[in-house]
């Protein structure tokens, strides 16, 4: 059985209960108060995580920290069509692992704003903001000509990819950070695009696109 | 919010977004001088700019939901009209009419040249600053630009098109490039090879006093296997007239030059 060491207001947690969602995968969490209560610097969790970060999934006797290693081995282990992380590939897959790290960009500047802004984290705000901006730019600029050479989805495939799992939740929660997507409409498209994806889950900040409401 | 009182620039038709821009159930967020603006189109075609703010409670409209014919409020629920914007549904009170004369600000909407164009003031006729054989072109890469509207417009001869030079080799090339500006906010540049011209437009779009949007339309069609690297080349080149942009806007004025002054 599957445990997820989780946060609800966590984007990084959340992008592993969206794939677990999107792969039907049942599981079961284990709340971590984050905020106020700093239970992941408590001793028990930093036995399971020295990082002392959220999320940490444990699958069986299997544990494993970081949220962008945590859907490498869910997809690879209960993706056995390949759809979200094709190994096969190498090129694909490098292009995966560079989107991947992307994310991690993401957190440090986007994430991080939000941080500052809604928990009240001692950041240099206006450098995670100027980098998110930055970050924002070279997204925009990609999905723009992924609608017109490809799909639409951040790697070249029919079937989005972890690389669009991993990519999408502080983006869509940036505004929470102070980081306005105005300027950004491919963004803003290819949101609405992961949002109707069949199986996508909410979390607190994160609205649904009802299609058919 | 930046305000304008210059007549000519109220009653001008400035582009917000491309045509392309507007996906089924999609709503673009962008602004003009200043006005936040909320851009959607309807399962029916119709294209609507609104002020990006419910009447009810003041709720970006951006963050809402577009129900095809309807746009939907995320705060209450309240839903608005294609074309007329007026209210149709108040989900608190499903038994009683809904108050049609609450509305929300349209403006008023052009489609031409690939391009969605809005302006603040609709009392006189007015065209869009286009050729008229636009409506037949391509939508290149657009950019907002962290510098105002003036500077922007100021670096813009610095955009060379040079697509055939981009897609053979550059030190070769002998296509010969100008920029030229048709008016202040409005621009062409028109790329010559032997018999082969090429024209991209170039529109600037006021998004507010310290940003600047920059949309571009390439005339006529392109053959398939051209279209993704001269789209390429185009985004290559605008990207790199923003940075040059915000390079010297973020620079400091240079101090008073004085004549005792070690030099």
């Amino acid at each position: 059985m599957i445990t997820l060491y989780d946060y609800e207001l966590s984007g990084n947690c959340y992008k592993v209960r969206l794939l677990l969602a999107l792969l039907a995968v049942p599981y079961s969490r284990h709340a971590i108060d984050f905020y106020p209560g700093r239970e992941h610097e408590s001793p028990w969790f930093l036995d399971l995580n020295p990082l002392g970060q959220v999320p940490v999934l444990a699958d069986g006797d299997y544990v494993l920290r970081d949220s962008q290693a945590i859907l490498v081995y869910l997809a690879s282990r209960y993706d056995p069509a390949e759809l979200w992380y094709p190994r096969s590939d190498p090129a694909l897959l490098g292009t995966v692992s560079a989107w991947l790290l992307f994310a991690d960009g993401i957190t440090n500047t986007a994430a991080a704003a939000r941080l500052h802004d809604g928990m009240f984290y001692d950041l240099d705000i206006d450098r995670c903001r100027a980098g998110a901006h930055r970050l924002f730019r070279v997204l925009d600029e990609h999905l723009w000509f992924s609608e017109r050479s490809a799909t639409g989805w951040i790697c070249e495939r029919a079937h989005p990819t972890l690389a669009d799992i991993a990519v999408f939740p502080y983006v869509q929660l940036s505004e929470e950070g102070g980081i306005a997507r105005r300027d950004y409409p491919a963004v803003r498209r290819w949101l609405d695009r992961v949002k109707l994806l069949p199986g996508f889950i909410t979390m607190p900040g994160i609205f649904p696109l009802p299609i058919d409401a | 919010m930046s305000d304008v009182d210059d007549p000519a620039l109220i009653r001008r038709w400035f582009p917000i977004c491309s045509r392309e821009d507007l996906q089924p159930r999609h709503i673009v967020e962008t602004e003009l001088f200043g006005r936040e603006l909320a851009v959607w189109r309807s399962i029916d075609g119709g294209v609507n700019v609104w002020a990006n703010r419910c009447p009810h409670r003041g709720m970006r409209l951006t963050v809402g939901v577009n129900l095809g014919q309807e746009l939907r409020c995320a705060y209450h629920g309240y839903r608005f009209a294609d074309g007329s914007g007026s209210c149709t549904a108040v989900p608190a009170q499903p038994e009683k009419a809904a108050p049609r004369s609450l509305r929300v600000r349209a403006y008023p909407v052009l489609q031409a040249g690939s391009l969605i164009w809005t302006r603040l003031l609709d009392d006189i006729p007015a065209t869009a600053p286009l050729p008229a054989d636009a409506d037949d072109s391509v939508v290149l890469y657009g950019v907002a630009i962290k510098a105002p509207p003036g500077d922007v417009a100021a670096a813009i001869a610095h955009y060379r098109f040079r697509p055939s030079g981009a897609l053979r080799d550059r030190e070769m090339d002998d296509e010969i490039c100008s920029t030229s500006s048709v008016d202040a906010y409005s621009f062409q540049s028109v790329a010559r090879k032997h018999a082969m011209t090429t024209e991209v437009r170039l529109f600037i779009q006021p998004i507010d006093a310290e940003c600047t949007g920059v949309h571009a339309i390439l005339l006529g069609d392109l053959r398939a296997e051209l279209r993704i690297p001269t789209l390429r080349h185009h985004a290559q080149q605008l990207t790199r007239l923003r940075d040059a942009c915000e390079r010297i806007f973020r620079m400091p004025a240079p101090p008073p030059a004085h004549a005792d002054s070690p030099s």
